[in-house]
């Protein structure tokens, strides 16, 4: 699959899903202009993903070698959650396609909150997250 | 760092675009960032402004009127141990009782019961053709971990001048 790939922003994060590397991450923060035109290529993209799995990418991603979704978001408003929920319901998807699946939830040593967002969401779509602290000042700007 | 009583923090008076929301947010960010706060409050606050400020960028309802009042004004200030976001802006009449409603159902629930109703909102969720999932309330209340007050400032035919007040606790409490 072509990989997708979309830069950083101020208001969008980095975006990159990359099949032949195993490289899955979604990294910054999330409040669009327009949510809608933002996440839609992104969901379309994971539709296809689940669309075209087979016996290949099965063996790519083993047990000892999973497929790897990396969220690290600093930040994301009410309705880039809405998105982000429909994103890991896909990646759930894919997982019940026989695909080896981890979902990394990073989160600021002193966010709890961002992590609590993460079990919240974990729990929402039925799906263990493994939690990893990020080491970083207080200051957020 | 001593913190004053009460300190106004950022101040905006006039209409929104996105642009002007990204450079309140910057600003508003740069300030936080030199007050002596816990991270997880800087952010309570970011959260609650974005949302507020979307909200009133998605369905303030923009009039002229003789006394030109500006359109939109936000102060966030800290005062008596409370970081304090408050927003006025118009809103047609007729969406008044929605709103209200809304603020009145997640002001009579505690922070678990707020949690249950953003999940059930979350999975039912829509996008408004505005960009809305409808979640933008719940995220307040969950963020302020206090009531919300609201008030009516005056009615202007078909329009309602209306004052949103979100407090936040300047020291982080797990649960309340």
């Amino acid at each position: 699959m072509i990989p997708l790939i979309i830069k950083e922003t101020i208001a969008t994060p980095k975006i990159v899903f990359d099949v032949a590397n195993n490289d899955f991450e979604l990294k910054g923060c999330s409040r669009p202009e327009d949510v809608r035109n933002f996440y839609i290529p992104i969901i379309d993209w994971l539709k296809e993903l689940k669309e075209n799995i087979d016996n290949k990418i099965r063996a790519k991603f083993t047990p000892e070698n999973p497929m790897v979704f990396k969220f690290k978001f600093d930040y994301f408003n009410s309705s880039s959650a809405k998105f982000i929920l429909d994103i890991l319901v896909l990646i759930n998807e894919v997982h019940n396609s026989d695909i080896n699946v981890r979902i990394d939830w990073y989160y600021d040593e002193n966010d709890d909150d961002m992590k609590e967002v993460g079990e919240e969401l974990s729990e929402v779509v039925d799906f263990a997250f493994e939690y990893i602290i990020l080491k970083r000042s207080s200051a957020f700007s | 760092m001593t913190q004053k009583s009460q300190e106004i923090i950022q101040t905006y008076n006039g209409n929104l675009t996105f642009d002007i929301i990204e450079e309140i947010l910057q600003s508003s960010k740069g300030k936080l960032d030199q007050m002596d706060l816990e991270l997880v409050i800087k952010k309570r606050v970011y959260t609650i402004l974005v949302e507020c400020l979307e909200n009133t960028y998605k369905h303030n309802v923009y009039i002229t009127n003789k006394h030109k009042h500006s359109q939109v004004e936000l102060v966030l200030e800290q005062k008596n141990g409370n970081l304090i976001v408050s927003v006025s802006n118009y809103v047609n009449k007729e969406n008044l009782g929605a709103i209200t409603q809304k603020i009145d159902k997640v002001n009579s629930l505690d922070l678990s019961g707020l949690n249950q109703l953003y999940r059930a909102s979350i999975s039912k969720a829509r996008i408004s053709e505005k960009g809305g999932a409808g979640l933008g309330i719940i995220e307040i209340a969950r963020n302020s971990r206090q009531k919300i007050n609201y008030k009516i400032i005056r009615e202007n035919g078909s329009a309602i001048h209306f004052n949103l007040q979100v407090n936040i606790a300047i020291k982080a409490q797990s649960n309340c």
